[in-house]
């Protein structure tokens, strides 16, 4: 009668690992969407590699460079997103999700103030999360898209390092671009 | 001697690695092997940029850190991954926030030379030491190092600029939040307008923007979003009262506004500027002077323009031709890198049929015209009207007045593609248009009235079978009295009448069921399927309108093509 304590191995849908923030503070997230993070993936595979039993099961992989706010944002998007291991559905099944998540999105970036994309983007690049990379790539993309020059420049802290001779001729010369841009 | 100098400056800065690390981490014994090999591999650093920097010795010293003796600087990669390697990560990840601040460290007047041969050194490992720039003699790399849970990221490298490297180096920074690479992910998801307009927010941007690289991954992103060009119709018109001659562009998108731009250097009183030919984006352009100063003859100067861009080059001037027949294609490959190519075809006006005749070619791969020979075996005949030639497949073609197809090799104006007429063409007058549609070769003619006693019709025919043969296929024959205009009634009215002035002047580009007429010196939309009428426009004044030879269509890619070279010539 040995008394085995099984420690039952990870499904790849029950299995949970801790993210730790710059602010210490703690996310269990879902192995399979953890596992959209790139970065965290290759930490948890490079933990596998070396001395996994020793460590035990429990895992807390420290994100120094992510804010708990950002991060919670991330792993939500994360969540909405066809899991790759998920059972095939069929097409009515999978347009009820796409409309869904598009309105998750939709209400996603209204919450969202414009400087918190830039964090978002930072962080998922710092994450390696492709897909959250290219969705607020795109979101930020789409937010500048009409704005006017000063809108961006102080939307991204840049100084303006033009001759005012120099824009007025730019502006002149390619006027047509300049056209219909909202107002600040 | 430089070398001296270099492993002062690469041992400064070792040491103040090695320094920073240990007073950071408080000696923790646990990393003082980390930090040894770290140690040992800078000096490989050094080692691997002294090979660099003198090839020509063979440095015994050397030999064991490098695996690949060909390229000394590759190997630093490997060099680095012994850095930081994954224990050590690990490691340092387990500490709280690590704060080691490597200030920028510019190696420009370290590596020196030896930068030069660090192309290949491009693939930053991570480490969360803060940034690391690194400027080169002739790039620009930023490294980002991030404690290493990424892998390799790709760094873009800023091409050579004399004059904005220093500027650059002060720039990159400033947006110290957003890598290049996130900055540039973010401009390539813009709309052309806002791309452009973002040129002007600060030098770097435009810098970066105006890179050939730039407009490549932009054409790539959009490319893949399925969305008709947007398009517009150029018209050269002459106002009767000042003589002069006008474009008019049909549409009103903002950033066709700007095809009627001519270049500053033709904007004179005494300089009549005519648009030749069009393809895709670029426009053909002739600048005559007008008045009596010709000297040695009247010349005349074609220049290529991109009016989006306001890029243009000039050709060399040839003596003027009233009605030549000009023919313009372009090649631009983005996929290749390739520059923009072009030919110029002009076939000097000739009376009849003939198998030969004299051509001239311009190439922009030699930047000459050259004198040639047009043959066409099965006899070519010019039309009534001056035509631009077509181009399509990589070939310029003229419908010949003996009623058939004629398509011509820009770069031997050998006739490369012969079509006989379509069956039912009426041999009695000759074809409205020559154009293409959707990649299909097209023409129509209108019959019926004032040439014979039937309901006045328009007929248009798709070319098939291109490569087997040829087969033109009817496809859409429409009877004028049966189109109808909803929001202009008075236009139905007068397709009924008798004799309707009607001349077609293009196709779209893309919808294979429309047509862009001239009906009563408006342009009139017209859909061939559901035989509808939209005005689109009014011809202030139709009066010099060869049934509207002198209509080019012009369609707005992804990205303006660029054009190479900008040159001023004195007219």
């Amino acid at each position: 009668m040995s008394n085995t304590s099984e420690n039952p191995k990870p499904s790849s849908s029950s299995a949970k690992m801790t993210l730790k923030t710059s602010d210490n503070e703690l996310f269990e997230v879902e192995e399979a969407v953890a596992m959209k993070f790139c970065t965290v993936k290759q930490y948890f595979e490079d933990e596998k590699d070396s001395d996994v039993a020793a460590r035990g099961s429990t895992t807390v992989i420290p994100l120094p460079n992510v804010h708990s706010a950002v991060l919670a944002t991330l792993i939500s998007y994360g969540k909405k997103l066809p899991q790759s291991n998920a059972v095939a559905d069929n097409h009515e099944e999978e347009e009820t999700k796409k409309k869904e998540r598009k309105k998750y999105e939709q209400g996603l970036l209204k919450n969202l103030m414009p400087g918190e994309l830039l964090d978002l983007i930072s962080a998922a690049n710092y994450l390696d999360f492709k897909e959250g990379l290219e969705f607020f790539n795109q979101a930020l993309a789409d937010h500048i898209q009409n704005k006017s020059v000063e809108y961006v420049r102080k939307f991204f802290g840049i100084k303006n390092d033009y001759e005012p001779h120099e824009e007025e001729k730019y502006r002149e010369e390619y006027a047509w671009a300049f056209e219909g841009v909202d107002e600040d | 001697m430089a070398e001296g100098a270099l492993f002062a400056a690469a041992h400064g800065i070792i040491e103040k690695l090695a320094g920073q690390i240990v007073r950071e981490l408080d000696c923790r014994w646990a990393f003082k092997d980390e930090i040894t090999n770290l140690e040992k591999s800078l000096f490989a650093v050094k080692a691997a940029l002294q090979d660099a920097e003198a090839k020509q010795h063979n440095s015994e010293a050397i030999k064991p850190w490098l695996t690949r003796p060909k390229d000394a600087m590759c190997d630093v990669d490997d060099l680095l991954d012994q850095i930081f390697n994954v224990d050590l990560r690990r490691q340092l990840m387990t500490c709280d926030k690590i704060c080691i601040d490597l200030n920028r460290i510019n190696l420009e007047s370290i590596w020196g030379s030896a930068g030069k041969s660090c192309s290949s050194f491009m693939r930053p490992r991570s480490v969360d030491f803060g940034q690391m720039e690194v400027g080169m003699k002739n790039r620009m790399v930023t490294l980002d190092l991030e404690i290493g849970m990424i892998g390799w990221r790709n760094v873009k490298v800023l091409k050579n600029r004399n004059s904005e490297v220093g500027r650059l180096q002060k720039l990159l920074t400033r947006i110290e939040d957003l890598p290049i690479s996130l900055l540039l992910e973010i401009l390539y998801r813009l709309d052309l307008k806002s791309a452009m307009r973002c040129k002007s927010v600060a030098r770097q941007w435009c810098y970066l923007i105006s890179d050939p690289s730039f407009a490549n991954d932009f054409v790539r992103l959009h490319a893949s979003s399925v969305v008709d060009r947007p398009f517009a119709l150029l018209l050269h018109y002459v106002d009767k009262q000042i003589k002069k001659r006008h474009l008019l562009a049909t549409s009103e998108e903002p950033e066709f506004k700007s095809l009627t731009y001519i270049p500053p250097i033709y904007q004179h009183d005494n300089i009549e500027v005519t648009v030749q030919a069009s393809c895709n984006d670029l426009l053909l352009c002739c600048a005559n002077m007008v008045g009596n100063d010709a000297g040695s003859g009247p010349m005349s100067v074609y220049y290529v323009i991109n009016p989006i861009s306001r890029q243009w080059t000039a050709l060399p001037p040839m003596p003027e031709l009233a009605r030549a027949r000009v023919g313009f294609i372009c090649w631009y490959d983005t996929a290749l890198h390739k520059q923009l190519s072009y030919r110029v075809m002009r076939i000097p006006e000739f009376k009849g049929e003939s198998a030969e005749f004299s051509v001239e070619i311009f190439s922009s791969d030699t930047g000459k015209w050259t004198q040639s020979v047009g043959l066409c075996p099965q006899g070519f005949q010019l039309d009534v009207f001056a035509f631009p030639g077509v181009p399509y497949n990589g070939l310029l073609f003229w419908w010949s007045s003996t009623d058939c197809l004629v398509g011509f090799d820009p770069n031997t104006s050998k006739c490369c593609q012969f079509f006989e007429k379509p069956v039912e063409l009426n041999p009695s007058h000759g074809i409205e248009r020559l154009g293409v549609c959707h990649g299909t070769l097209r023409i129509c003619q209108i019959s019926g009235y004032p040439y014979e006693v039937a309901d006045p019709c328009l007929r248009v025919w798709e070319l098939k079978d291109y490569d087997e043969g040829g087969k033109w296929n009817l496809e859409h024959e429409l009877y004028f009295d049966k189109m109808v205009s909803e929001k202009s009634p008075w236009l139905t009215e007068y397709l009924s009448k008798k004799y309707p002035t009607v001349a077609v002047l293009a196709y779209h580009p893309n919808d294979r069921e429309v047509v862009y007429l001239m009906i009563k010196f408006k342009v009139v939309f017209c859909n061939l399927r559901r035989k509808t009428l939209e005005v689109v426009c009014d011809i202030p004044t139709a009066d010099y309108f060869y049934h509207g030879c002198n209509v080019f269509t012009f369609v707005l890619p992804c990205w303006p093509t660029p054009i190479p070279f900008q040159t001023e010539k004195a007219t």
